[in-house]
């Protein structure tokens, strides 16, 4: 591997955006092809997110002939850039952006929001990058048994991937008015917020992260490691739905498809991958469902279990002079003040008419609401949630259940309140709370309402974080994949991706994903394929 | 397509009245793409959320019949009524796919402020002729 490769985040902006254009060139479109298709590799990587990509790259450059299909589109840099918010929910978000977990008991309905592009969702990050938190590790390799996912042994894996995807801190002068509105607050009643780490590089706070990056400073996978897989020569293909592994007696030998020809139009051919070795890198929402169908992990009854979401709350508040919040890093602060109650809390921001849709009123008084939007400031919360989600298929069609543990509903109130405190420390005229139909709220109103007894159902909740729905573990009985991201049921088939994450995090999962892929990927290079 | 059109009217309904027609057209054609790439249950919920509010929706004002059938002030009057209530998950839901859509157009986003530069919102222009025409206010 040439350094440039490796550091392309090194080059001038004008350089490393042609170089990643010259490479990204070499993605095949499935759409494109005509007739079928029939491919050999050594690793064949089903899935091109910050998973697949990081496998894909690390065994492409140890020399293996890799094949990634991807059933989302390629949609180049300078094309996304072009995309209004809701063009790119259709084309780069799974089901536009508008899929939720049907809630079950006393759950918020959740809107989980997923990539299906080439470079999967990290392509829609706010860059946000947290390393796995040593709490979690501990709980990973103490209670349940994952002895090699300690700091220690994970701290070489991270520092590769921190190099490769440029892992940098948001400076201040950085941060949009309204991060700044929240941290004022929040240092007023002494809560400490700090900086957040970001994969950028010449980041110049548009803002626009969760649509793609019109500046290629968002340091994506598709702007790293799939250019890196390309270049050691590995084949990535878009447009290409896997529809189920080929299992062979014991071991998995690849797998086919279908050759998409757009939301409008039939599938088209059909594509067939023989592999030595297969890696299921398809997501939370993608990996169970092709096990499932493929027959695989049946006998531990786990595959698409444990789902766990990190439910995300927002908090708005409107201040009388303009915020203009959409002005500065996307995300640039947050804090673990209320670790203790398993909630995190991270700035963000959304566009327009997502604020405008949660203003109350019809018709005049939404208008007049809608004219506040530039006094708006938003900061987000989230919950280190125990799981309780499902996915799975039904009639042929995905879908996923969700069940918020009381521990988690608990936490929700809590983080309501901080957040409006913490605005109204700032200097905040009144907040929106995330619960359905309630409007602006002042102080007085805010200290006599009873959060505790709003129903799940009421709660306007969010998610970009599913993970967990092939768990790895010690016992086959209790996990579909062991430590080495092995399939307990049959060989060569390994699933690399945020569905084998033990537990949630409690804080957003890139970094943390990308990190125990290096970590597989290492491994899988010492293990060449069989055959 | 009728029934989204009278709850976009009232939704975005001014004192002058509702917005300009060619913007209504263009965000319910823009919510129809939006559904066509969505998957099954949001098609579903959504064309099942509007069917409820606009049948529902006039017996908030004592009157009975489709929400398009009363008078235009009579539609935003109901539909705040419906939305203010305990039956008010369908309009939020709507009106916020709604909203989505609506403040993507240029003028709309100009109207409340708006003016990021690089979220792709296009130009008047680049919506065609009627785009900027005036509505039936
Ligand atoms: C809007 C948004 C903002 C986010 N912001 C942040 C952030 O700031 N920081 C952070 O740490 N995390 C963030 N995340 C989360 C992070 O992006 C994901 O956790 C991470 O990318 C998941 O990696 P993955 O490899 O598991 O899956 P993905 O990256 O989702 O990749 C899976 C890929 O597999 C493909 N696939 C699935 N099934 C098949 C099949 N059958 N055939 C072919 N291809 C298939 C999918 O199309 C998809 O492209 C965000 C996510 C979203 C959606
Ligand atoms: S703020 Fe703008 S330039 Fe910076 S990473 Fe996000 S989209 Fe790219």
């Amino acid at each position: 591997m040439s350094a440039p490769e490796a550091e392309l985040w090194g080059l001038e902006p004008a350089a490393r955006k042609a170089r990643v254009a010259e490479l990204h060139s070499g993605i095949v479109h499935g759409r494109d092809v005509s007739g079928d298709l029939e491919l050999e590799a050594d690793t064949l990587v089903i899935g091109s997110g910050a998973g697949g990509a990081v496998v894909a790259c690390h065994l492409a450059e140890a020399g293996e002939r890799v094949v990634v299909v991807e059933e989302g589109e390629h949609v180049p840099p300078a094309e996304q850039a072009q995309l209004r918010p809701s063009e790119s929910l259709r084309r780069l978000w799974i089901d536009a952006g508008l899929a939720f977990a049907l809630p079950l008991g006393d759950t918020p309905a959740i809107n989980v929001m997923m990539g299906r592009a080439v470079g999967g969702s990290s392509v829609l990050t706010g860059g946000v990058c947290f390393r796995i938190p040593g709490r979690v590790l501990r709980e990973w390799s103490g209670e349940m048994g994952l002895h090699d996912y300690t700091e220690a042994r994970l701290d070489a894996a991270h520092l590769d991937v921190e190099r490769a995807v440029h892992v940098e801190e948001v400076p201040e002068s950085m941060r949009s008015r309204s991060t700044t509105r929240f941290v004022d607050g929040a240092r007023r009643l002494g809560v400490e917020v700090h900086p957040i780490r970001r994969n950028t590089v010449d980041c110049r706070g548009c803002g626009r992260c969760n649509f793609g990056c019109p500046e290629q400073a968002k340091l994506s996978v598709d702007q790293t490691y799939l250019p890196r897989a390309l270049a050691a020569g590995a084949q990535v293909l878009s447009d290409c739905r896997v529809e189920s592994l080929v299992v062979r007696g014991a071991r998995v030998d690849g797998c086919w498809g279908h050759l998409l020809r757009g939301p409008e139009r039939p599938p088209g051919g059909v594509f067939r991958v023989r592999a030595r070795r297969t890696v299921v890198s398809g997501g939370a929402y993608g990996s169970p469902v092709l096990l499932g169908r493929s027959g695989i992990g049946r006998r531990s009854g786990q595959v698409g279990r444990n789902m766990t979401v990190h439910p995300a709350f927002r908090v708005m508040a409107r201040f009388r002079d303009p915020i203009r919040g959409w002005q500065g890093a996307l995300q640039s602060a947050y804090s673990e003040a209320y670790e203790a109650d398993n909630v995190t809390l991270t700035g963000l921001f959304v566009p327009p008419g997502v604020l405008a849709a949660t203003m109350p009123g019809v018709g005049r008084e939404h208008v007049a609401r809608a004219r506040d939007i530039p006094h708006l400031a938003i900061f987000g919360g989230m919950v280190h949630d125990q799981g309780g989600g499902h996915v799975f298929e039904v009639f042929g069609r995905r879908a996923m259940t969700y069940r918020m543990a009381p521990r988690d509903k608990a936490a929700v109130p809590v983080l309501m309140r901080r957040m409006a405190e913490i605005f109204f420390a700032a200097g905040a005229e009144e907040v929106f709370l995330p619960v359905l139909g309630l409007g602006g709220v002042d102080a007085d109103r805010m200290r006599t309402l009873d959060l505790e007894r709003v129903r799940g159902r009421d709660l306007e909740s969010g998610s970009q974080h599913p993970l967990g729905t092939c768990r790895m573990g010690v016992d086959p009985k209790a996990s579909v994949v062991g430590p080495d991201g092995a399939a307990w049921d049959v060989k060569d088939l390994f699933v690399v991706d945020g569905s084998i994450l033990p537990t949630s995090l409690g804080v957003n999962p890139q970094l943390s994903i990308m990190t125990v892929a290096t970590h597989l990927a290492w491994k899988l290079r010492e293990r060449r394929p069989r055959g | 397509m009728a029934r989204l059109r009278s709850l976009t009217e009232a939704i975005f309904a001014t004192a002058a009245g509702p917005p300009p027609a060619a913007r209504v057209d263009w965000v319910v054609a823009e919510v129809e793409d939006v559904l066509a790439h969505a998957g099954a249950q949001m098609r579903w919920t959504m064309a099942a959320a509007t069917l409820v509010i606009v049948w529902i929706a006039p017996l908030f004002v004592g009157r009975l019949g489709s929400l398009a059938s009363l008078p235009f002030r009579e539609r935003v009057r109901a539909l705040a009524a419906l939305e203010a209530s305990a039956l008010g998950g369908p309009v939020l839901a709507v009106k916020a796919l709604l909203c989505i859509l609506y403040y993507e157009h240029p003028d709309a986003a100009a109207e409340v402020g708006f003016d990021a530069e690089c979220l792709g919102l296009p130009s008047p222009a680049a919506l065609g002729p009627a785009a900027g025409a005036e509505g039936v206010a």
